[in-house]
């Protein structure tokens, strides 16, 4: 190659260098995939109660002004977390929904948990082989729908994929003990008949997560 | 003589090296939305009601130190500032937005006494605005800085944020202070004090230079306080602000000689939200500057000074009643050895925009400015009325593309010199916001 074909490529790669560290990264990352402009999650309420599918429509109308609807139909939880998560929507500015169709949403919310994500509640066992019973409890209680592990999971909290290594077990556990007992305003509460054997079986997996 | 052959090799391969690099950088997550929003995995209308008009919300989530408001239950001991819930890792994708453009077409048909009728028409990038504002993970610092590369459909850069903050306090109780380069109008009043419009332009009140060239939306240099207090369930909230800044002359624009003159702008806002998304602000400022006298040549120091009143009601989240009145009072000189005398003002405008369904709004506007130019100089009270109405929709779910038709008939005369001049504009326009 020539020695000017040889600078104008020096040059280019440079400016291109620049252009990455500065401002090519953030442009293609903002022009990829909107997650909020995609909703994957379809349901069909044709065969749900008059009541429930008054309650879908509030819903949809109320939910959606601030995330799609996927960020409410994925995750899993239990009544008293739904109670908990509607009660503290219905409390941030710009909610603009009432007691009445608070109870509406929470009706079709606990509707839609015993009836559509109880059939798609993952087995104890996946092709990777069995699922231990922290990770269980904490798909079960809907852990994912703020936190992410490997990238997977919502990001209105801290992602966990490495809290094993951040902190140590003592400090892990601290935290579930404050989350167990509803001290932790940010955190919905555990259900009150959780076990000790769960609150261990969530340590112990939370404590393998480092990252690997 | 051998033709010199272009080899098109380097530039292939920059190519492929910033593809390449641009994939091993990204982050992880494809939470590309704006801004706050990407932050907290949000839509654009979790703080907009249409972008770029602010709810609630999102006049909170400034004065919060660009924290999310969180719930404030009854009873419930509100956290602090620190401990609120940050949203996702600090990244770039979080921090910067490149391009947040408004492009479109106009025609527009002026009428000026005296003059010939001109028409004009044109497809054009109406704004191309790049930020950078986020927060400092861990701490109560934020920041924003906004580099404006076009405005009003012209090429013209101009950095007009650069500044940092630090955000105290609880979530009920809370203060900032901000440093630096900022609009001095800067969204932290209720909606109708606001420069954001669901229609193309501002309300003329905000929008229309005085005859001393003073206009609302410049960015001084300056220091920047407030104060917020938010009751349980955001039944109420009450807020003030105040700052102090460079006098920079009156079109905004940094005083580049020496002047005689050290002084400073001040302005201070009160704001009390009275029902949901509804609210009232009280503003007043004053100001001194060098400015160039009605002959253009004669450089003499006014006074400025502003107070207003701005209200806007929400119905059943459905239609918003908008109004403001501003009252002017400049110094005023028309040439050298002239007496001086004062330029006033009453203006106001009244507005409603009507949320069909979320993402989806129509809006009408009047505005009106009564001024006159007082003394032997002056040639009366003259007034300038503007119609507006105008169509927004959100073309996406998270609203983050907007299209918007809009046509405003403007009519008046000026008061320096009386001149009636007519303006009929049509806009047609998509605006970005990435």
């Amino acid at each position: 190659m020539k020695k000017s074909s040889l600078m104008r490529l020096m040059y280019g790669l440079l400016i291109a260098g620049l252009l990455c560290a500065f401002g090519a990264a953030p442009t293609f990352a903002q022009f990829r995939l909107f997650t909020q402009n995609r909703e994957d999650i379809k349901i069909d309420t044709a065969g749900f109660p008059a009541d429930i599918q008054k309650g879908y429509q509030v819903f949809r109308v109320k939910c959606n002004e601030c995330h799609n609807l996927d960020t409410s139909l994925k995750p899993s939880m239990s009544s008293a977390q739904w109670a908990f998560e509607v009660k503290r929507m219905q409390n941030m500015p710009s909610s603009h929904f009432n007691d009445v169709e608070a109870k509406s949403i929470l009706n079709f919310l606990n509707y839609d948990e015993l009836h559509r994500k109880s059939l798609n509640k993952p087995s104890a066992t996946t092709s990777a082989g069995p699922v231990s019973a922290g990770r269980q409890f904490y798909d079960a209680q809907g852990c994912e729908s703020c936190h992410a592990i490997g990238g997977n999971g919502g990001s209105s909290g801290p992602s966990l994929s490495d809290v094993g290594k951040r902190l140590s077990r003592d400090q892990i556990s601290q935290t579930i003990q404050t989350i167990r007992t509803g001290k932790s305003s940010s955190m919905p509460p555990l259900p009150a008949d959780t076990s000790d054997q769960q609150i261990k079986d969530l340590i112990d997996f939370l404590a393998t997560l480092k990252d690997n | 003589m051998r033709k010199e052959r272009i080899s098109w090799i380097p530039l292939v391969i920059s190519f492929l090296f910033v593809g390449i690099c641009s994939i091993l950088i990204l982050p992880r997550k494809s939470e590309a939305l704006p801004q706050f929003a990407r932050r907290y995995n949000l839509k654009c209308t979790a703080c907009h009601t249409i972008v770029p008009v602010l709810n609630e919300q999102g006049e909170l989530f400034q004065r919060l130190g660009y924290h999310l408001p969180p719930a404030l239950q009854p009873g419930e001991v509100p956290k602090k500032l620190s401990a609120l819930p940050e949203g996702g890792d600090w990244s770039l994708s979080n921090n910067v937005a490149v391009a947040v453009t408004d492009f479109g077409y106009s025609a527009e048909r002026t009428t000026q006494e005296g003059t010939t009728p001109t028409s004009t028409s044109a497809f054009q990038v109406n704004s191309w605005n790049n930020y950078f504002a986020g927060w400092i993970p861990d701490t109560n610092f934020f920041y924003h800085a906004e580099l404006d590369i076009v405005t009003g459909g012209t090429t013209n850069p101009d950095l007009s944020n650069a500044c940092i903050g630090y955000a105290g306090g609880t979530a009920r109780n809370s203060w900032y202070v901000v440093g630096g380069r900022e609009h001095l109008q800067v969204a932290q009043g209720t909606r109708a004090s606001q420069i954001y419009s669901l229609l193309p332009n501002s309300p003329l009140l905000f929008e229309t230079t005085s005859p001393t060239n003073f206009i609302f939306d410049q960015s001084p240099v300056g220091v920047n306080v407030g104060y917020t207090w938010i009751s349980s369930s955001y039944k109420r909230v009450f807020a003030a602000s105040a700052k102090v800044t460079n006098g920079d002359n009156a079109d905004g624009s940094e005083i580049l000689g020496p002047s005689a003159r050290n002084s400073k702008d001040f302005w201070a806002d009160i704001d009390f939200w009275y029902a949901p998304e509804s609210g009232i602000t009280f503003v007043d400022y004053y100001g001194k500057k060098d400015n160039l006298a009605g002959d253009g040549v004669t450089t003499f120091h006014p006074t400025i000074r502003r107070q207003g009143i701005f209200a806007n009601y929400m119905l059943k989240n459905k239609v918003d009643f908008l109004g403001g009145y501003m009252h002017s009072n400049d110094d005023w000189l028309p040439a050298a050895g002239a007496p001086p005398s004062k330029f006033v003002a009453n203006d106001f405008y009244v507005a409603v925009d009507y949320y069909i369904k979320q993402g989806l709004a129509v809006s009408g506007r009047y505005d009106e400015l009564r001024q006159e130019i007082t003394g032997a100089s002056g040639v009366g009270l003259h007034s300038t009325h503007d119609w507006t109405a105008g169509v927004n929709q959100a073309l996406t779910r998270s609203g983050n593309i907007i299209g918007r038709v809009a046509y405003s008939y403007l009519s008046g005369r000026e008061p320096v010199g009386a001149v009636k001049s007519t303006d009929k504009l049509v806009q047609a326009d998509i605006s970005f916001n990435f």
